[in-house]
């Protein structure tokens, strides 16, 4: 008998929860969509990028997107999850780009079209302001070094200092790399110079820059390589370089990055 | 979407050499969770006071928390605390980490299977003077282990599993190599599918071995 109300309550609650998951994808649905929309997706963990502020998404790279759709006529529909599976959302077809610092390497340029490139970033050593033995790149020869998965560090050190024989520690996420350096667990902590600028600022972290910045790489919007991603890129390309040439992307880098980030530093 | 096998099997060859550390954090792991959780389960099935209350609590609170979580206040939160943890490796926080709360499952795995040793038989030792330390050595616990081995298994494959959570810690395991490699040329989908199959090679190896060791168990029945 108990076991008979028990399942009872069970059924009538799974039922409840599909008439109420029904109605919800019904109602999406019913509603009328006359503008264009671009799907996107971002990390919404990486400052000064992509971050949620107050709730809401924002960040340079959502920022300069949401503008250019925006101007283009587009409304964008983010989605937000974890770099490797904002690549696996993008392959899928299920976002149209990602708004998240995707630096342009060849392998990547083999997979998809990027756009105009919105982001120069240099690499950068940070070390521990306590730590005086480490104040310049020479210093950290044959020491350990916190890196980031997914900016590939490892190979991007090696062709800076191929004779350095700098260890690097790569983790799954920034949180990682930082909190090792806080607590002094390596020697120091490489990642995109202006990425490195800011988070210390914001997050007001006990480390100082050491030596200058080296191997610089531009960033940009990736699209699928198929008939509506060359649509996408292009139109956002021409986009991006129109508001590059009006001052808006500066004024935007400005904001984020306290710098302008959006000239190669390089030229 | 163009699925390069080739890329596939070099990412193979290229994480196989990461599966002893993926393999030694799952195996240390699973014997320090083996032994304290045996503590745990023989501490509520004696009903110990005082003892008894504090694994409840360690219970609830290991099973409840997130892994990830876990491994984060361990390695990162520690030092904060007590400086002396900041000395402490990745490696060993993961097999702590992980250890701490694979004992709290198998705790209750294991009282599962002493449980399932019926009260009779421990009266029937003590009828025919067997001391009841000799009883439960050699009578009730090999039983007790036989019956939870299907459910150590399970949580040892979770072990295997959880381990790649070490990236976190900087501590590149198998997956987090495929991660790396797959980060450079966004061919997440290959180096993933690689991942799978090493996985799925290590668990059928190891539910080859459970069964040889079912069946060793079972030799006097």
């Amino acid at each position: 008998m108990k076991i008979n109300k028990v399942l009872g309550t069970l059924v009538t609650v799974i039922l409840a929860a599909g008439l109420i998951a029904g109605c919800g994808s019904s109602e999406k649905k019913a509603a009328p969509s006359p503008e264009k929309v671009i799907r996107a997706g971002c990390t919404g963990v990486s400052y000064p990028d992509s971050f949620k502020e107050n709730g809401k998404l924002t960040g340079y790279d959502v920022e300069i997107l949401e503008l250019a759709a925006k101007n283009l006529g587009y409304k964008v529909e983010w989605v937000n999850t974890d770099f490797a599976g904002l690549i696996g959302q993008l392959d899928a077809g299920k976002i149209d780009t990602i708004a998240n610092n995707v630096s342009i390497t060849p392998p990547r340029k083999e997979k998809y079209y990027f756009s105009e490139p919105f982001l120069y970033e240099g690499t950068q050593f940070v070390a521990h302001k306590d730590n005086n033995e480490i104040n310049k790149v020479e210093d950290l020869f044959g020491k350990t070094v916190a890196g980031v998965a997914g900016s590939n560090h490892l190979k991007v050190v090696e062709q800076a200092y191929p004779n350095g024989n700098i260890k690097i520690r790569t983790y799954e996420n920034r949180d990682g790399a930082m909190n090792d350096l806080i607590n002094k667990r390596v020697d120091g902590y490489v990642n995109a110079r202006n990425v490195l600028v800011a988070t210390i600022k914001k997050a007001n972290l006990p480390f100082k820059l050491v030596g200058d910045l080296f191997v610089i790489r531009p960033s940009a919007y990736p699209f699928l390589k198929n008939e509506k991603g060359k649509k996408l890129n292009d139109e956002f390309t021409k986009e991006i370089q129109r508001l590059r040439k009006d001052g808006t992307m500066k004024k935007i880098s400005e904001k984020y990055y306290g710098t302008d980030v959006s000239v190669n530093p390089g030229k | 979407m163009t699925f390069d096998i080739k890329y596939m099997l070099d990412v193979l060859k290229e994480i196989i050499p990461y599966t002893p550390i993926t393999l030694f954090l799952a195996i240390a792991s699973m014997l320090l969770a083996g032994i304290l959780g045996l503590g745990i389960a023989l501490v509520k099935q004696f009903q110990i006071p005082v003892l008894k209350q504090m694994v409840a609590v360690y219970v609830s609170f290991f099973r409840s928390i997130p892994t990830i979580v876990e491994l984060f206040l361990i390695y990162y939160g520690l030092p904060q605390v007590f400086p002396v943890f900041s000395k402490m490796e990745a490696l060993s926080a993961t097999i702590l980490g992980l250890s701490l709360k694979n004992a709290a499952y198998l705790s209750e795995i294991f009282r599962a299977g002493l449980l399932s040793v019926d009260d009779g038989q421990m009266e029937a030792c003590i009828g025919v003077g067997i001391s009841k330390l000799y009883a439960y050595q050699h009578i009730i616990l090999p039983q007790a282990l036989q019956n939870a081995l299907p459910g150590m298994s399970n949580t040892f494959i979770s072990v295997i599993k959880e381990s790649s959570l070490a990236f976190t810690l900087g501590l590149v395991d198998l997956f987090a190599q495929a991660k790396l490699i797959a980060s450079d040329s966004f061919r997440f989908f290959e180096a993933y599918l690689a991942v799978a199959v090493i996985f799925w090679a290590l668990v059928v190896i190891m539910t080859l071995f459970q069964q040889r060791l079912e069946t060793y168990m079972q030799r006097y029945r």
